[in-house]
Formats: structure tokens, sequence, C-alpha cells
């Protein structure tokens, strides 16, 4: 093959601050055409969302894929590991040799466990505020019920039977406002997702039954002190109202 | 003990309506009260008693009618000028004491000398061992009987030398023990010369009052005077 | 005894014998500043954190020769002239780079001579297969795909010639992977890599890992390229714009998560002081009927209230330093810098919002007829 001559327009100067600031750029076809590679390519860039490296990547990385038993390759093959998705890459495109662009994989992999970790612990301290905040709403609720508790006991209530009332009370609340809250988070997360992210964020399935939980539990758990407090009223010292001991 | 009294009306209540919405709490009512008598309400609950007892105090306003109590109309008089009344001229001895449970007995009656003027110890602890509880002066009321914390509740009432002791139902809590202590106290209070308005549901205490008032749905349904003195 | 001082009594005695409702406000209080103000010395600190964490990334800065044409190597004293010019706290560290082309037993391979001890630093993305390499022996590094392709592992003898005829054998300490260019040269120190290619004391390009924002980078480029016109200072753009955008989205999501955490806090703080003043209720109608004007009784309530929150904001802040320190040595292994205009900024926020939690219910309390004492309910 001699030597051809072509003539390119040049449409645009690309700074990148990298390799390609030394570098041409043409359509990839009429490359192929020119040098008479048809369908060819020396190299390959794949962008693939991936998920954090966790012991089992790690291993299959410091080992080799090979060293893992049956039921970890299997669970390692099926993960989108940076480095089973090369794996499977080289196993579809014979003869290819495939390996992470470690300095893209890493950092993300590290940056991301950490962002995790960090909303992590916010989550944990606003679960911390909110059992703080429903308990001392709970606590109000309760002590100016005090007179029906009172009622209530003079009646021949249990104390058990007061705390079960306000618990079971407090589990109905937490099932309404565990609703009414996933509606509202669902309409966070998307506008966390549209102003932060620029994305829709995906909702899990997971996070319905897990909010009715967290709900009813941090509602259960924030009204427990208040029903002790109020089933430990006196009958009679509520019916009278004494000052003194109030 | 015979008394030389100068008819001198330290307290009068002309055509007094009290009503709350659509309920008529009292119902046209005129009294007075000599410097130095002892009258006692009474009445089945309901009847207005607690009421009356608001209004002579300055706690409560009436819708209609005038109030004049040493020389002074409270119906003409703002928030601001009640609470100078209650403070200079009116002493409470309420049914469920009322102390501050975290104060002890002395810091209780010095809360009154503090709002009055200035709070003074010795002679809060005199007051108390007036009352026969100079010993319990730094207890805290939860550690008082309930004959002792209306003690206290008689000594703070008395700290300010009021010209008007109001009691509602001073015996109302208490044990007999105690509540023959109490009407020994209110008797003595009453031959030192102090004026006193109480209300009771109790006859026999009733009975010990110079007059006893009955009310029935809001007004005046019998007056008895007493003439043993 | 003056009235003043009798009022400070009642308002100590009002906190110090009332323990176990006081103590419930004052863990509202103390945990809620704890919260707040530890999140806030993180909110700071994160911005400052995840530049260091982004370092993961590799270099951030590449320097090159000006004009290549008529110099094309740079020299070291420059480079550390350069190095010296970032603040130290800053220069997560630096490598310079020597190519040149040199020739194995059978094949000709491109040499690339650096300063090892800065790749743990500079490139902490590198893996490698065998041991690091030291500077003392003759120790190369082999890119992954090149070492396939010569059919090299480590622990191997590498004789390597270069154009003018110096010759040098060095041990193959152990395979790099990058998945980058690097898989295909050979490493070995640069002091090393300058006797063989006969240059020394150059370089052809200095890359540097500096932790700071990339508007600070920014104005440190333009700053050196006026102070060495020789250099050209380029920002490694892939690097430095993905930092910027993940930067402000995690500070973004810090901070509304903060702003709902402070909203729920603040307000628990002040249900829970509500709650403790209108359960006294009629002490304040007592006192009011004992004589007490409005403000008399409400300005002890908000001295209460205050007194509270200022103690509170105070042990709440010196909590909220363990919170953040908690946040920090677990998320990223370093300790959060303390902001102490945190601490003012609570003690006002827990004395203000305490106080005025107080004061609305004792408003409203006093507001009620004095009456409420002598109705037996």
């Amino acid at each position: 093959m001699g030597k051809e001559n072509y003539a390119l327009k040049v449409r645009g100067v690309v700074t990148a601050g990298g390799d390609e600031d030394k570098q041409v750029f043409v359509p990839l076809a009429w490359l192929q055409e020119a040098v008479g590679r048809q369908g060819k390519v020396s190299r390959l860039e794949v962008s693939a969302l991936t998920m954090p490296k966790n012991d089992l990547a790690r291993k299959a990385e410091e080992l080799g894929p090979d060293a893992l038993s049956r039921q970890e390759f299997e669970t390692w093959y099926c993960s989108p590991f940076v480095d089973s998705v090369a794996y499977q890459i080289e196993e579809v495109i014979p003869g290819a040799w495939a390996r992470p662009i470690r300095q893209v994989a890493e950092s993300e992999g590290a940056i991301l466990s950490k962002v995790q970790l960090l909303m992590a612990l916010l989550a944990l301290a606003a679960t911390v505020s909110s059992v703080l905040g429903i308990s001392s709403l709970m606590g109000a609720a309760a002590l100016e019920r005090s007179r029906e508790v009172g009622l209530l006991k003079a009646l021949g209530a249990y104390d058990s039977s007061v705390i079960w009332l306000f618990l079971a009370e407090a589990c109905l609340i937490g099932v309404i406002g565990g609703a009414a809250g996933l509606i509202a988070g669902f309409g966070l997360a998307k506008f966390v997702g549209q102003n932060v992210f620029g994305t829709a964020i995906s909702i899990k399935a997971l996070t319905v039954p897990a909010g009715f939980a967290i709900a009813i539990g941090v509602t259960m758990l924030g009204s427990l002190s208040a029903a002790r407090t109020v089933s430990r009223l006196q009958p009679a010292r509520i019916l009278v109202g004494s000052y003194t001991n109030g | 003990m015979v008394k030389e009294r100068e008819k001198h009306v330290l307290l009068e209540l002309k055509e007094v309506r009290k009503y709350y919405e659509n309920v008529h709490a009292l119902k046209e009512m005129s009294l007075s009260v000599e410097q130095g008598e002892w009258v006692s309400i009474m009445g089945p609950s309901g009847s207005g008693k607690t009421t009356l007892l608001n209004i002579i105090g300055g706690m409560d306003k009436p819708t209609e009618g005038r109030v004049i109590l040493d020389g002074v109309d409270l119906s003409s008089l703002t928030q601001k000028q009640l609470t100078e009344v209650r403070r200079d001229k009116i002493g409470l001895i309420f049914q469920q004491f009322h102390l501050i449970p975290h104060l002890t007995a002395v810091e209780n009656i010095m809360v009154a000398q503090y709002y009055h003027s200035l709070p003074d110890k010795p002679e809060a602890m005199a007051a108390l061992a007036r009352v026969g509880l100079a010993d319990r002066a730094h207890h805290l009321p939860s550690q008082l009987s309930g004959g002792e914390q209306q003690r206290v509740c008689i000594a703070r009432a008395l700290i300010n030398y009021p010209k008007l002791i109001l009691a509602d139902e001073p015996t109302g809590n208490l044990d007999e023990a105690n509540e023959q202590i109490v009407v020994e106290l209110i008797q003595e209070l009453h031959h030192e010369g102090h004026t006193i308005i109480m209300v009771t549901h109790d006859q026999d205490v009733g009975k010990l009052a110079d007059r006893q008032v009955h009310l029935e749905h809001g007004a005046i349904r019998s007056v008895l005077t007493n003439s043993y003195s | 005894m003056g009235k003043r001082w009798f009022m400070l009594r009642l308002v100590s005695f009002a906190l110090i014998r009332r323990k176990s409702r006081v103590a419930i406000a004052f863990i509202a209080i103390v945990l809620g500043v704890a919260i707040v103000s530890g999140l806030a010395d993180v909110y700071y600190d994160i911005g400052q954190k995840m530049t260091r964490e982004l370092r993961t990334y590799g270099a951030n800065l590449v320097l090159t020769p000006a004009s290549p044409e008529n110099q094309p190597y740079l020299a070291l004293h420059e480079i550390s002239g350069i190095a010296a010019r970032v603040p130290p706290r800053q220069l997560v560290g630096y490598s310079p780079y020597l190519y040149g082309i040199v020739e194995t037993t059978s094949h000709q391979i491109v040499l690339a001579g650096t300063d090892f001890s800065q790749i743990s630093r500079v490139s902490p993305y590198w893996k490698i297969a065998g041991d690091a390499p030291d500077k003392r022996g003759q120790s190369a590094l082999v890119g992954e795909a090149l070492a396939k392709k010569l059919g090299i592992t480590a622990g191997d003898r590498l004789e390597l010639t270069a154009e003018g005829g110096q010759t040098a054998a060095v041990v193959v300490a152990g395979i790099l992977s990058s998945g980058g260019k690097e898989d295909n040269l050979v490493f070995v120190d640069l002091d090393l890599a300058a006797r063989l290619l006969n240059r020394p004391d150059t370089a052809n390009v200095a890359y540097f890992s500096i932790a700071t924002d990339p508007a600070q980078l920014e104005s440190l480029v333009r700053s050196l390229k006026t102070e060495f016109p020789t250099i050209e200072a380029s920002l490694i753009r892939q690097v430095s714009q993905a930092e910027g955008r993940v930067l402000v989205k995690i500070q973004s999501l810090v901070l509304l998560a903060v702003a709902i955490i402070l909203l729920l806090t603040l307000l628990c703080l002040v249900i829970t002081m509500v709650n403790i003043t209108l359960e006294r209720r009629r002490e304040i109608g007592l006192r009011k009927a004992l004589g007490g004007q409005d403000q008399d009784v409400m300005l002890e309530f908000v001295i209460e209230g205050a007194a509270l929150g200022f103690a509170g904001g105070i042990l709440g802040w010196v909590l909220g330093l363990l919170v953040a320190q908690g946040i920090g040595q677990s998320v990223f292994h370093a300790p959060i810098a303390v902001r102490l205009p945190i601490l003012p900024l609570a003690i006002v926020l827990a004395t203000g919002l305490a106080a005025l939690a107080a004061f609305i219910p004792a408003k409203i309390a006093a507001r009620v007829q004095p009456a409420i004492v002598l109705r037996g309910e």
C-alpha cells in the first residue's frame, strides 16, 4: 500500500490535558477505509456502570477468578464488578485483552464507598433526631391525655394495658405517618435526583417495608417513655388534679 | 372575745353577674363584707362559689356589676392593676395548697414576698413558726403532709399583711386531725381581726363563721348570721 | 435579700431540683446541638476531605516543556522549584518522567524513568503484582501488556541497551497494571534512566497531585505560567473536571441532609422546651395569683430556658466534636478540622431557641386568668 494524501478540514481543537492533546481525531469509518482495515479497531474504551469492590471482588483481583470457589465465582460473575465485566468482555471478543482503567475504576470505588458511608451516617443522625422529636411530641400528646388515663385506671386498667394502648396507637400513627412520610420521601428523592444529579433516583422496593418498619419502630420507641410515665400516674391524683405532685 | 367593730365596709358587690358564653355562673349578686368579718360561702357544686371567689380576688372580671374592695372599684381596673390589688390586698388559701413543688416551705413563702416587695427570710421563718412549722421550713412540699402544706399555704397568705383572706375549701383535702388544726388557725386569724371569706361545703366548718351565705344556681338563696359574739 | 438575687435563686432551684424534667430538656438540647454542630464541622471540612480522597484519581496537573521544538526537556531543579511553590499541605506528591527507547535482547521497548517512592502518592491506582521496586537495587516494573508480549515475569533479569551504547541490567520487581498506556512501558529509577539515555537531571514530563479545589488549581496554573515561562503547566481535565462535579454534588447532598437534620433537631428542642414549660401552667397561674406581674413571671421562665440552652449549647458543642471525629475517623480515617466559630453559633442558637421555646408557652400561660388555680381540676 503506497502513500496517499488526504485533505482534512480542522473542525475544532481539543484540550484534555492528557495524551489526547497530541492526537488528531477523525471519524472511525473514514480511517478504517483509509488504512484498509475495514471493521477493525485497535483499542476499545468502555464506560460501564459498576459497583464498588467488596471482599469477593478483591479476592478475585488478588488471586484471579480461577481461584474462586464455584459459588463465589457465580456470584462474582453475575455482579457488575469492573473486573467481572472485563472478564466477560474477554469471553465474548476472542483474543481481546480487557483490563479496567484502574485510574477511574479504583478512585470511583473509593469515593463511592466513602460517600455511601457518609450518607449512611447522616441517615443515622437523622434517625436519632427523629426519635428525639417523636419522643417529645408523643410525650406532649400523652401528658395531654393524663386525665383520660386516670379514668381508664380508675375503671380498673392495668399499667401494662395503658402502655399497650399507647403503643397500639403509636403503631397506628406510625403506619399512617410512615405512608405519608414515604410519599414525601419519594418526592424528596425525586427532587434531590433532579437538582443534584440531574437524573431520576430509582426507588427501591425495599424502602417501602423498611420505611414502614422504621416509622412504626421510631414512633413506638418515642412514645414508650411517655406511655410509661403516664401509666404510672395514680388515678386519684389525676382526677383531683393535685398540683403539688403533678 | 368581744370586739368593738367600727362599721367599715371592706368589700361590696353590687349587682354582679358573670356569664361564661351562654352559662350564667352568677346571676345578679349583691353582698357586702365588713372589716374583720368572717363570711363562709356555701352551696352545692356548680352554684357559683368558685366564680364568686375568683371575682372577689381580682382573678376574674364580672360581666356586669361592680366589685368595690377597700374603696377601689375592681371592675374598672386593668389586668396589671388587678395583679397589684391581689399582691397588696389579698391573701389566698387553696384547697390544693398550690405550693411550688421544687421550692422549700420557706422559699414558697418568700416567693410571695418577692412578688410583693422584697424577700425577707427571717420574716418568712417567723410566719412559718406561727403556723407551727419552724422545724419543717427547709422541706420540699412533697416531704410535708397535707395539713403541713396547708399551713404553709396559710403562712404564705398572711405574709404580706393582706386586707382580705380568701380561702377556697381550705379543709377540703385534709383528714380530720389536720382539718382541726387548720380550722383553729383560721379562727385565730379571725380573732386577730382579719377579714376572711371562705368557700366550703362542710357545714361544721361553715357554721363557725359570722355569716353563712348559701348559694344556689348562681344566686344567694339565704344568709344566716351567727350572734354568738 | 435583693430581688434580682432571689429571682436567680428561684431560677436555679427550678433547674436543680426539677431534675428529671429538666434532664429531658437538657438532653434534647445537648443531643440536638451535638448532632447539628458535629455535622456542621463535617460539612465545612467535607470539601477538604473529599478533595484529598479524590487524589486516588492520581495526578491532576501536568508539566511539559513550553516549546518542545527548542527545548524538549524539563530541568529537575525547575520541577522541584515548582513543587516548592505549592503549599506543602496541598501537595500530595509529584513524579517526573524521562522517556526513551531502549533495546532488550529481542525487542525495542519504551523506557520510563521515575521516582518510585512517589508511585503510591501520585498513582495510587496502579496495581503491582510482585514486589514494589526500590531505588538502590537496579529494579524495574514492567507493564502488564508488555510483559505478556515478551513473556516476562517478576524476578526476571533484563539487559537494557540504549542508542548511545550504554547498558544496564535490571531485575523485574513486579508487573504493573493500570489499564492505561503504562501497561506497555518499562519503569526504572529516574537516575538509572538518565544515565542510560544520557540525559542527566532532566525529565520529559512531571505529574503533580495537588489536593485543592478546581478554582484554586486554575489560579495556581495561571501564576505558574508567568513565573516559569519555559514550562507549560496544564490541568488534566478528565480528572479535575470530574472532581469538581463530584465535589459539588457531594457537598450539596450533605448540605441538604444537614439542613433537614437541623430542622428536625431544632423542632425537637422547641417541642421539648414547650412541653416542660406547659407542664407548669398552674405554677404560672399561682405566681400571678400571688401578685406576680406577667413580665416578671415570664422573665423567670425565659432566664431558665436561656440558662438551659447556654449550658446545653456548650456541652452539645463538645459532644459535637466527638460526633464530627467519629464521622471523620469512620469515613475518612482522618480527624475533622474543628471550627471554633461554630461554638458561639451553637451557644447563641441553643440559648436563643431555648429561651424562645420557654417564652412562647409562658406567654400563653400568663395570658390565662390566674383563676386556673382555684378551679379544682
